[in-house]
């Protein structure tokens, strides 16, 4: 069952959590709301679950071309997983995950022994067969997430709905637990839409990422496009590290200090200020100046414990740099704390002010191969 | 298990007083409590039997005190359930929705306990006295509130007011709203909501609401002794009973009475440490929760 929003706004007093939102999503994908805390993304969830409303006078939510905007939350079929889990604490594990199914009206009630059954596949979906007896409080954080999930999906869900579904576990738990969740999916293929603020969640685990910011979207696209092509400085900021270089437009190009980049800047008017992002990854360090667009710095410090080699380097006029290499290019180059080396953009984003001039395109996107 | 060694800091002279400060506090502490508390308690029960089990006896026999203590039973009867209810619904609606005025009402629900139960008996009788606001209407229609069990019931009511619904609504707005969340996304209705989710997780707090509330409405003295007039037999609890007897000099059945209450009282306070003990138990230390998923396959 695919997911339209169309046109949402929401307002707390004078807050705006949700700008004009429009989203969909298809039947069937893993979709990640990425964004800062305050970002809204919590808010969608929540009106397109039926927990909250749109403001009157704004747009629809459809499941499946179906406005569902009179539907109440309990008519919707959602499934929804809270951070904190929302375990009814006084039932057992086995009786949380059949709440969904002991509710419903008794001509529509399964029998016991169909309960029993369903609730037992589904303890076995979460391989906590043996923890049916067991109350909440006995369970660790991501045991709870899980009998969460399993409560959602007794009731056969046409969507599910997650809100920082791992947010309150420690990061080991958290990185099994969404793994566990994409392997979920990729066998259950049921609409799904996550909230996270952990940028490196969204991108192991969605099939699409949707970037919010100050409640509205900033992007949509798979996770190798939101990284690789981000569509704003936001998206590019918030999806990793990066170095930022101040410099200017001069004759068509982008200057920054030493480095002119040939960057396709829209047809900008020389002397606006431009931006230059290059991820710790996209710098490459030389002992010689090999080129001319090469920066001296000094390494300050070298951190080598963990999968890649960080390096903090202060350039001549004290900006701070942070680059990232393999193991196998750092020994190659033989680098120590205190070495004078020089420092080269491989690839860049350039983004070129805006403001000062209407009509033009801002988002002048220069991307530099070296 | 875990074999790690828990060394208990020796203790630190700066942080602990000199012994003989010590032994002054508690002493200090103990010789107020039972002169305070303790010695009334027990001369209460000495008083009482002073003249023997059977005179002790022989003071329940009485019919005004059987009647007393049957009307004391009854206006707990209606009191304790109706507030509860309420408790329970003002609770409800003020940790679970937002709405204009929300402020005013959990103020009021205050009110019963910042006024003299004097005056709330008093509030009474301007109400519903043959010379209050609605007395001739009541007159009228052969209705008495005042000086009978209505008025009693209601001074009541009015009093221990505040009891259930102040025990619940710092628990429910601590709970928050997800639990009713989950159950609303799950395809529960509202009824079911409350009945299998929220009343289970507040029904401790409930419970103690409903404990010292009880204690409350059977022990009542100034508000009734208002509305009651007194009459023997008819319009007097026990609180007021005691005090009859007591002018009376009929101090060994005065304090017979009295001695009920008491018992009450210690009743109240062994329940209410029971469900106090629940309470702490139903909610286990977080850091004693095993992990024992193992990796997941």
């Amino acid at each position: 069952m695919s997911i339209e929003v169309n046109n949402i706004t929401k307002t707390f007093g004078r807050f705006v959590a949700l700008d004009n939102v429009s989203l969909s999503v298809p039947t069937g994908q893993l979709v990640a709301l990425l964004g800062p805390s305050g970002s809204g993304k919590t808010s969608l969830l929540r009106i397109i679950a039926g927990l909250e409303t749109a403001d009157p006078g704004s747009g629809s939510v459809r499941f499946h071309e179906k406005d569902v905007a009179r539907k109440p939350a309990r008519r919707r079929k959602v499934g929804f997983v809270f951070q904190h889990y929302a375990l009814f604490k006084h039932m057992t594990v086995f009786q949380n995950i059949a709440f969904g199914l002991t509710v419903r009206p008794r001509r529509k009630r399964p029998s016991s022994d169909a309960i029993r059954e369903k609730v037992h596949s589904l303890l076995k979906l979460i391989q906590l067969e043996n923890l049916a007896d067991r109350y909440p409080s006995q369970l660790s954080g991501g045991q709870r997430q899980r009998v969460a999930l399993a409560r959602a999906l007794a009731v056969e869900p046409k969507v599910l709905l997650l809100d920082e579904p791992f947010g309150a576990l420690d990061a080991r738990v958290r990185q099994e637990l969404r793994q566990w969740l994409r392997r979920l999916h990729d066998d259950i293929h049921v609409t799904s839409l996550f909230v996270t603020h952990d940028q490196e969640e969204a991108l192991e685990v969605a099939d699409r990422v949707v970037v919010m910011n100050a409640g509205r979207i900033e992007q949509v696209g798979t996770p190798e496009e939101v990284f690789h092509k981000p569509a704003s400085e936001f998206v590019l900021n918030f999806l990793g590290n990066v170095n930022l270089f101040h410099g200017r437009v001069e004759g068509g190009r982008a200057v920054f200090g030493s480095m002119v980049l040939d960057a396709s800047t829209g047809g900008q008017a020389d002397g606006k200020a431009a931006r230059m992002f290059v991820r710790p990854h996209d710098l490459e360090i030389l002992t010689q100046p090999g080129e001319a667009a090469a920066l001296p710095a000094r390494i300050t410090r070298i951190q080598s414990a963990g999968p890649v080699v960080k390096l903090d380097l202060r350039t001549h006029d004290a900006q701070p740099l942070h680059v990232e290499m393999s193991h196998e290019t750092y020994r190659q180059r033989n680098l120590k704390n205190g070495d004078e080396v020089f420092v080269r953009v491989k690839e860049s984003h350039v983004f070129v002010d805006e403001s000062a001039s209407p009509g033009a395109n801002g988002d002048a996107r220069g991307r530099k191969r070296g | 298990m875990r074999t790690v060694a828990t060394t208990k800091p020796a203790r630190r002279s700066t942080l602990s007083e000199p012994v003989w400060v010590r032994w002054l506090l508690i002493g200090a502490a103990l010789s107020f409590l039972g002169l305070f508390l303790l010695i009334p308690l027990a001369a209460v029960f000495v008083e009482a039997f002073r003249k023997g089990v059977g005179a002790y006896f022989a003071a329940f026999r009485d019919p005004a005190a059987l009647a007393a203590i049957k009307l004391t039973l009854l206006v707990a009867a209606v009191a304790v359930p109706l507030n509860c209810v309420f408790g329970l619904a003002a609770s409800w609606a003020i940790a679970k929705f937002n709405f204009i005025g929300k402020h005013l009402l959990i103020t009021l629900i205050d009110l019963p306990f910042a006024v003299s139960p004097v005056i709330s008996g008093l509030i009474y009788i301007l109400l519903y006295g043959l010379n209050g606001w609605f007395g001739p209407w009541l007159a009228e229609h052969d209705i008495q509130i005042i000086f009978a069990v209505p008025g009693i019931v209601l001074a009541t009511l009015f009093v221990t007011f505040p009891f259930v619904a102040r025990e619940v609504i710092p628990l429910m707005q601590a709970q928050g709203a997800e639990d009713e969340e989950a159950a609303v996304t799950l395809g529960a209705s509202g009824w079911q909501t409350f009945f299998r989710v929220t009343l289970p997780n507040v029904k401790w707090a409930v419970l103690y609401g409903v404990i010292l509330c009880n204690a409350r409405a059977m022990g009542e003295f100034g508000a009734v002794s208002v509305v009651s007039g007194h009459i023997r037999g008819k319009t007097n609890t026990l609180p007021l009973h005691v005090e009859i007897l007591y002018n009376e000099y009929n101090f060994v059945a005065a304090f017979a009475a009295a001695s009920l209450l008491a018992i009450l009282a210690l009743a109240t306070l062994a329940l209410k440490s029971f469900v106090e003990w629940r309470t702490h138990r139903t909610a286990p230390n977080p850091l004693e929760i095993p992990y024992e998923g193992g990796p997941l396959a």
